[in-house]
């Protein structure tokens, strides 16, 4: 390297455009990516696995076509098989993804290449994506394997060749899915042996929840808005692409939100591993703030989904709305939870150098930033489907609908501030990222259970007095009490607004001077460790200064 | 705001100012300062536990320095890592590799992944490090002699300034031993700075240009080996009751101000000669500088003495104009031994 003026090397680096990006990548492809794949061509295993599972399922749907043809109706017999088939695929890629996906990290680091691999310079970016297409590569040799078997039920009848398609393209992008949070797990673990079991023993209850809850159980509501839909089948989504009538529905629910969330899934993933893979002193926060605040606009938009489903009871749908978003944001929550307090000296450096924008440094490493874009995206979120829920109250012509999505919205949002403002002190308080987030789940736990065993036992004393409720009133759940009595006659009806309005606001206010607090301790501790870093590079320059002054040499004048 | 300026120019291949670094509780270096001109061979020797692997993986950027500054080439390896990665070349500890590749497979692997566009230099690193036959080998068949040479082909790929190896000899049978260290003899002839880590000693001292000896986190002593033995001499000689009169709390590095710290050195001088070797001992009792002298079978002589290469020289000399047949003359310890043991005191952290 010359001895060039250091500032050339440290312009701020131009975006190509994407098709000059995508050429390149064409011609140059990611290294660690050919060169896993090579690597994998060479183990005798990979073929040998292949046939096996293969072969296995092949068996399987030969039996249960052979048994079936019989006695039942070709067509019926096609869609069986379809079911089946895509079932087992589902169940091989969602358990061998992530397995496959979770040792390829952890193997670089027990493997002790990983050093070698860091120092290339290619930047954790760049890793993960070549970790991403070789894992992804390798399941879809999986998927393009079974190809020829998934095809049998088209022979049968009952199923067409474009659900067949459809089926498998979405098993495909199901697999993007499955390898990026298998990527995730690998990129914490530096045992690969581990991270195949933890990855495991995550993505097998996952996919069986996947399966369940959005397969079957999704089904049955999707044969409510389409009927052309088969109620209680697993594997809906490509018959409703063939089938469902195509209209404002069938984009969002079939189109938009199968993509975002396949989308949100995986770029959150990515982006855990980049922020794992790369130096505590780098910048490892941008990347998950831009996703957040992406993925939270889209949460907030697709948890109004309900209001479409439900209606004749579209306050509900929005009542279901602020639950979910309310839900997502304690995610938030925890998620921020592992913030550093600021930027180290390196990122604060190289912002100087680039001149990065307020909009740059906002998005960058720090808690209150980033406790404020949570505050923010939250609020906003909160206070939209707020309003959404009274203008469906409204249209409904109901005042009481109206009143229950208030309460709703403002339990919410006062819960939301307490949280956040755990948050912040509780990272302002700690060494790292550990503590504050078992912190915020252990109190989410007792505040939200905690009241309803307090009035349990408040009831049994008061022998049985239904005022007793009002001790739960400081669990979030409380809400549905409040909601439930605002049409009510009884007697303790005023108490229990009158408490759960209390707690509401206490809520609030306490998370107000939490935040307050963190930021406080968060700033004397951020100006703490500048004053420090400022110390020492004084020391150093007079150091250096003394050593060059020829005034002080020894002997001179 | 204008940019700080990032690299400076004219700096030393590696600048060490004030290093501390903690484990938990336990300072693992402190206040480690070191100074290392283009070009040199610097030996980095302590005890196991000194630190070493941590000073090395700071210079690596693979750890972040806790307090102080480190520079390699003039880039603060705190704030610019990328840089610091283009001008290092690090070979680890019992490094690991990619198995089911060939050589010049896993070698164009890293050379795409430095992005050193021209794949010749693949060519250039196999053939300096003598792997030309062996470029179509898998990995998984090599000798661990021949994978610490694959190492130092790799780390050779993006044209380092300086090479940073963490005992790189480790493991590595008596020949690969030999062929590593003509290896970085022919590296610093191609101007590369070589920063080792070693416990083989005698191994180093036939490389090193200086040296550098680290205990318990402290550097005790570091510069060239002849230079650090004439220091020593010297204070030896001022101070010979130095060790026993010292404090017990005193720091090694304390004595690199105020080196004495040992009596006078018993060194011992192995000759064989031919024939019945008690018959030289009246030659040799009563010599200037002889401290004493023992004979036994095989014509063997182990004489102690004080003196220095000079004193052996005029030993052998002697010796032969007395009509003895010197057949063999070993010093008991090298140079680089001899100062290790006496300025480190063993002493694990």
């Amino acid at each position: 390297m010359s001895d060039a003026p250091a500032a050339a090397s440290h312009r701020a680096p131009r975006a190509a455009p994407l098709g000059a990006r995508l050429g390149a990548a064409w011609r140059h492809p990611n290294p660690v990516w050919t060169r896993e794949l090579r690597q994998s061509a060479r183990l005798t295993r990979t073929p040998l696995v292949l046939a096996v599972v293969t072969g296995l399922i092949t068996l399987l749907m030969g039996t249960i076509g052979g048994l079936a043809t019989g006695h039942v109706e070709p067509a019926r017999v096609g869609s069986a098989l379809h079911q089946t088939f895509f079932s087992i695929a589902f169940a091989v890629v969602a358990w061998l993804a992530p397995a496959i996906a979770s040792s390829t990290i952890a193997s670089e680091r027990s493997g002790r290449t990983w050093e070698a691999l860091q120092l290339t310079g290619l930047g954790a970016k760049t890793i993960t994506r070549g970790k991403f297409l070789a894992a992804y590569s390798y399941v879809a040799l999986y998927v393009v394997m079974l190809a020829p078997v998934g095809a049998l039920s088209f022979l049968f009848g009952g199923v067409t060749a474009t659900e067949v398609l459809l089926a498998y393209l979405l098993l495909l992008v199901f697999a993007a899915v499955a390898v990026a949070f298998g990527l995730g797990i690998s990129s914490k673990f530096s045992n690969p042996a581990v991270a195949v079991v933890v990855s495991l023993l995550t993505s097998v209850p996952i996919s069986l929840f996947v399966y369940l809850g959005l397969g079957l159980g999704l089904s049955a509501a999707m044969h409510q808005v389409w009927p052309e839909i088969p109620s209680a089948t697993p594997v809906w989504l490509p018959t409703a692409y063939v089938r469902a009538r195509l209209d404002l529905n069938y984009l969002a629910l079939l189109i938009a939100l199968p993509l975002a969330l396949a989308a949100g899934v995986t770029w959150f993933f990515y982006e855990v591993c980049v922020a794992n893979m790369a130096g505590p002193s780098d910048d490892r926060s941008s990347g998950l703030r831009r996703w957040f605040l992406v993925n939270t606009t889209l949460v907030a938009i697709a948890s109004l989904l309900p209001v479409m489903l439900l209606p004749r009871d579209a306050h509900v749908g929005a009542i279901v709305a602020l639950v979910a978003f309310l839900g997502y944001l304690v995610f938030g929550c925890l998620l921020f939870a592992g913030e550093p307090l600021g930027p180290s000296h390196r990122t604060q450096l190289h912002w100087e150098r680039h001149r990065a924008s307020r909009w740059t440094r906002w998005m960058g490493p720090g808690l209150m930033p980033a406790l404020g874009s949570l505050l923010t995206l939250g609020l906003t979120g909160l206070g939209l489907q707020t309003l959404v829920g009274i203008g469906m109250a409204w249209l409904e012509g109901s005042q009481l609908a109206a009143l229950q999505v208030i309460v709703w919205g403002a339990y919410a949002t006062a819960f939301f501030l307490f949280l956040a403002g755990l948050t912040a002190l509780s990272r302002a308080r700690a060494q790292g990222p550990t503590a504050p987030r078992v912190v915020l789940l252990l109190t989410l736990f007792v505040v939200t259970a905690g009241p309803w065993v307090v009035a349990a036992i408040a009831g049994v004393l008061a022998d049985g007095s239904s005022s007793a409720i009002v001790s739960a009133a400081p669990s979030p759940v409380f809400a549905a009490v409040m909601a439930s009595l605002l049409d009510s006659t009884e007697r303790h009806r005023e108490l229990a607004l009158a408490v759960g309005s209390a707690a509401i606001l206490g809520w609030a206010l306490l998370g107000v001077a939490l935040l307050g607090a963190g930021a406080a301790r968060s700033r004397r501790l951020t100006q703490a460790h500048h004053a420090a870093r400022r110390e020492l590079e004084q020391a150093l320059r007079a150091e250096e200064e003394e050593a060059l002054d020829p005034t002080e040499a020894p002997g001179a004048g | 705001m204008s940019a700080p300026a990032a690299r400076r120019a004219g700096a030393p291949a590696i600048r060490v100012r004030h290093l501390w670094h903690r484990f938990g509780s336990r300072d693992v270096l402190r206040d480690v300062n070191l100074e290392l001109g283009h070009g040199e061979i610097f030996g980095f020797i302590g005890p196991n536990g000194a630190g070493k692997t941590t000073t090395i993986r700071i210079l690596a950027t693979l750890l972040e320095p806790m307090a102080g500054r480190v520079e390699v080439d003039g880039w603060d390896v705190s704030v610019d890592p990328e840089e610091v990665r283009r001008v290092v070349g690090y070979m680890p500890d019992h490094a690991g590799v990619y198995e089911h590749v060939t050589v010049r497979e896993y070698l164009e692997f890293f050379a795409e992944a430095y992005r050193v566009g021209d794949l010749g230099v693949v060519d250039a690193s196999v053939e300096l490090t003598d792997l030309g036959k062996l470029q179509t080998r898998m990995v998984s068949a090599l000798s661990k002699g021949m994978k610490q040479r694959l190492q130092l082909a790799r780390i050779l790929l993006h044209d380092p300034k300086v090479l940073i190896l963490d005992e790189p000899a480790s493991d590595l049978d008596p020949r690969a031993r030999i062929e590593i260290r003509d290896l970085l003899l022919e590296l610093r002839e191609l101007g590369k700075t070589v920063f080792l880590s070693s416990h083989i000693l005698t191994e180093l001292s036939d490389v090193c240009t200086s040296i550098g000896i680290l205990e318990r986190g402290q550097l005790v002593v570091a510069g060239p080996i002849g230079e650090l033995a004439e220091r020593l001499a010297a204070a030896r000689a001022e101070r010979p009751a130095a060790r026993a009169e010292s404090e017990p709390g005193e720091a090694p590095g304390d004595r690199l101000g105020a080196p004495p710290v040992a009596p006078p050195v018993r060194r011992r001088l192995k000759l064989r000669v031919l024939g019945d070797a008690h018959a030289v001992l009246p030659l040799l009792h009563g010599g200037g500088g002889v401290l004493g002298v023992q004979a036994s079978a095989g014509g063997l002589l182990l004489v102690e003495h004080a003196g220095g290469e000079a004193f052996v020289a005029e030993v052998v000399r002697y010796l032969v104009t007395q009509g003895v047949m010197v057949v063999g003359v070993e010093p008991e310890r090298n140079e680089l031994e001899r100062l290790f043991l006496e300025v480190t005191q063993g002493d694990l952290q």
